[in-house]
């Protein structure tokens, strides 16, 4: 199954598009200016859905997937988590420091 | 052709000075001293950024307060923007219901400026206890060309107004987590706003479009390139962090 994007409700905020895991949801190759899922590497994770402002996301059970592209498209979100939570936690140690930093700079 | 009323209107805003008291100033602007207590507050000037100061105030709330400020900084250039695209998209051949709409975007603006002082003063803090944040380039420095109607919807509208859409969350799930409700309350309200901006934005460049199809191809190559140049900067602040923390790291030892 894959989700499908409402593209007369759709109000081009390309928020699903930049927490789209496997990067499926195109917009700026797209002739008509709309957001668009292309459900060949659509991993059904629903983040696009929960993410988008006007609700417009839904899921779509007579769209699957090539089970040989799904492989690919999983290995794509493995990479992407592991690149967030790498970028997420390497800000955070570095905030912690800044914190303890001012807070004994301030003692 | 520049019409009278625009001229007029423009001249006089452009003879007065700014209102605001204190003046805007980044802080590159600040005096040295003034720098020197920034930095002892934030640990560095450097960490005056929505993106470090968000993590910060996870930790300490005393933190949300130059967060908001970095906010509210971006919310009095949106009055600047929006009240000059207001009477400047009159010089265009642009439909009147567009300009009205951006009349009521830049009340919008207004009310998240009033909205976030009022958060400042909540947060222990005033307007003028930390800098603005530099946002884009200055009026004076934007191509003619690009400031056609379409390409500031955009640019601004689309492009930046769809970022601030997930500034806003990450910044009221953050406030709600830490139990800062005001301003988790706050920020919901304002990203509900966002959310309006961006369809008027996207709604107005898809009719502008319809009449003068140029205009399309235009705004589809302008929002990759701000992207892009969003990309760089946060691909910037990992690598200042990246630095910094090695060399704040202790010394390897020999392994012995």
């Amino acid at each position: 199954m894959a989700y499908v994007i409402d593209q007369s409700r759709c109000i081009n905020c390309s928020w699903c598009r930049r927490e789209c895991p496997t990067n499926t949801i195109h917009y700026f190759d797209q002739a008509n200016r709309k957001h668009n899922i292309d459900p060949q590497y659509c991993i059904d994770c629903d983040i696009c859905a929960c993410v988008c402002p006007m609700g417009c996301i839904s899921h779509d059970a007579e769209l699957v997937p090539a089970p040989e592209l799904r492989i690919e498209a999983k290995q794509r979100a493995r990479a992407w988590a592991r690149d967030r939570r790498q970028i997420k936690l390497g800000i955070r140690a570095y905030a912690e420091s800044q914190v303890i930093k001012v807070a004994r700079n301030g003692s | 052709m520049e019409r009278a009323m625009t001229r007029a209107l423009r001249e006089r805003v452009d003879s007065r000075e700014a209102k605001r008291e204190p003046p805007y100033r980044t802080t590159m602007e600040l005096t040295v001293e003034q720098q020197k207590t920034l930095a002892e507050k934030l640990g560095g000037i450097q960490n005056y950024n929505p993106v470090v100061l968000r993590e910060m105030a996870r930790k300490d709330r005393h933190f949300f307060a130059p967060l908001i400020m970095a906010i509210l900084s971006a919310e009095f250039r949106g009055i600047d923007f929006f009240g000059r695209f207001t009477v400047e998209s009159q010089e265009y051949d642009v439909p009147w219901h567009m300009t009205l709409a951006f009349a009521r975007q830049t009340f919008d603006e207004s009310r998240h400026t009033l909205l976030n002082m009022k958060l400042l003063e909540h947060l222990g803090s005033e307007v003028g206890e930390y800098p603005d944040i530099i946002l884009g380039p200055q009026r004076d420095e934007i191509p003619a060309e690009d400031l056609d109607p379409a390409m500031l919807l955009a640019r601004v509208n689309v492009a930046l107004e769809g970022f601030a859409l997930t500034t806003f969350e990450e910044i009221r799930a953050l406030a709600e987590v830490t139990g800062e409700e005001m301003v988790a309350h706050c920020h919901d309200y304002n990203m509900a706003d966002e959310v309006t901006h961006v369809a008027l934005g996207d709604y107005w460049l898809e009719k502008l479009s319809q009449q003068q199809p140029w205009r399309k191809e235009r705004a589809q190559a302008a929002q990759p390139e701000f992207e892009q140049n969003m990309a760089m900067v946060r691909q910037m602040a990992r690598s200042y962090m990246a630095a910094n923390q090695q060399s704040e790291s202790p010394p390897p030892t020999n392994g012995n």
